[in-house]
């Protein structure tokens, strides 16, 4: 007991005579902090510088501090990938949700690759392309499964399959995963299903879904962990060459050896 | 109507009322509540206005600015692929310490154009430079601890690179 009394004081003692005394702040006061030295610039200014920056550039001054990384990585890069031609991601996640058409679902992102077939927009979600392959597992689903998603994606069209047997009882749902097919009104007209079709397939979990107070709050995809990218590691590998040139050199004896 | 600007030195500017309406500062001080009506409610022109934070040689540099704007409406709002005119790129220059100053005054001023001007001249400056060197230029601190350098490092590629080096 008293050592937890004593504990927090203690600590407030030792800071503010670190402070009184005028000492140099310790390493773990001065992380949070703005960097900057002086009153040079504020960070809200620099903010306002960053956003001039072409996406490139402000993405390799991630480097320079700590407050700067922290604005760039969590709030100005969220705003360069609307409108760009990705597969599919959740804009508003740290964690990005990229999907790929490939079988192998390996996340290769060069800037070639880039430019792909579609793109619409929904919400939060930029949009969607799929394998032929999965056309089979679609005839799985029955009215019921797509109601929840039809009020989620309400432009979005679902294809319900044949017969009662994808639908077990609503206790067997919430505890397993249900399987989202998502078919979008731009790509293919319903009777193309079979032959071309490109759909998006997603896990979501059941928990939320036939709750009837919050509903599309609980509503939660949840992709296959491969398929997850964080937004941080998609732009490093976009803009990554600009890192390679200007930071350091790293691995000297590799580049020596090869 | 002329109203005086006192700077930070106690040296004085007589500006005429189209100019010092350009700076939002000084024309919330001149009209003060009775913006609205229109008519200035400081009528004593010999009492100036101070701007405390401001030194003479940045408020004779933003008042050319303010002349040059004095009749027509300058840019507010743009984004990283906005133009500017020539001559305001010509008046910003590449000076950084200057720009900084000029972006401190616009923002303590209320100058939104040239606040956004003065970003449009640091973002130029600081495009196509590397981290380290932005650090000496603004005199900020790289402040990342090991782990976070070695963890950028891997998000880069140069982890993958060190296994499957091609």
């Amino acid at each position: 007991m008293a050592f937890i009394f004593k504990s927090p004081a203690l600590k407030l003692r030792h800071k503010s005579a670190n402070h009184l005394a005028g000492r140099p702040p310790q390493r773990d006061e001065r992380r949070y902090s703005n960097a900057l030295t002086m009153d040079k610039l504020p960070l809200e200014l620099c903010e306002l510088v960053l956003q001039h920056l072409p996406a490139m550039s402000a993405w390799r001054c991630r480097l320079v501090c700590q407050s700067w990384r922290r604005y760039i990585e969590e709030t100005l890069s969220r705003d360069w990938l609307i409108g760009s031609r990705l597969l599919m991601m959740y804009i508003n996640h740290p964690r990005m949700l990229v999907l790929d058409t490939s079988e192998n679902c390996d996340f290769r992102l060069t800037r070639g690759d880039l430019i792909l077939d579609l793109v619409a927009r929904q919400d939060d979600f930029l949009v969607f392309k799929f394998t032929p392959s999965s056309t089979r597992a679609l005839l799985q689903l029955t009215e019921d499964d797509t109601r929840p998603i039809r009020d989620f994606w309400p432009n979005s069209l679902l294809s319900a399959g044949q017969g009662p047997s994808g639908l077990r009882s609503i206790r067997q749902l919430s505890r397993k995963e249900l399987k989202l097919y998502i078919w979008t009104l731009s790509v293919a007209p319903p009777t193309d299903i079979l032959s071309d079709v490109r759909l998006l397939t997603l896990r979501a979990t059941a928990s939320g879904l036939f709750s009837i107070r919050k509903r599309r709050q609980d509503f939660k995809l949840q992709p296959p962990d491969s398929l997850i990218v964080h937004r941080r590691v998609l732009f490093s590998k976009l803009f990554g060459e600009a890192d390679n040139q200007n930071i350091r050199p790293v691995m000297p004896f590799l580049t020596q050896s090869l | 109507m002329s109203i005086t600007l006192i700077s930070k030195e106690g040296a004085q500017f007589l500006v005429s009322k189209p100019v010092a309406d350009r700076i939002g500062v000084v024309r919330d001080c001149a009209y003060g509540a009775d913006f609205w009506l229109g008519y200035a409610v400081a009528t004593d022109d010999s009492m100036g206005i101070t701007l405390a934070n401001v030194t003479s040689s940045i408020l004779s540099k933003i008042l050319v600015w303010c002349e040059h704007y004095k009749d027509m409406e300058p840019l507010v709002d743009g984004d990283s692929n906005m133009e500017f005119p020539e001559w305001d790129m010509a008046y910003i220059g590449h000076d950084m310490n200057q720009i900084l100053f000029v972006l401190e005054a616009a923002d303590y001023l209320h100058i939104p154009g040239l606040l956004l001007l003065a970003c449009k001249g640091i973002a130029d400056v600081l495009d196509g430079r590397n981290p380290r060197g932005i650090c000496d230029l603004l005199g900020i601190v790289m402040d990342f601890s090991h782990r976070q350098e070695v963890d950028m490092d891997k998000e880069n590629g140069y982890w993958r690179w060190f296994l499957h080096p091609t």
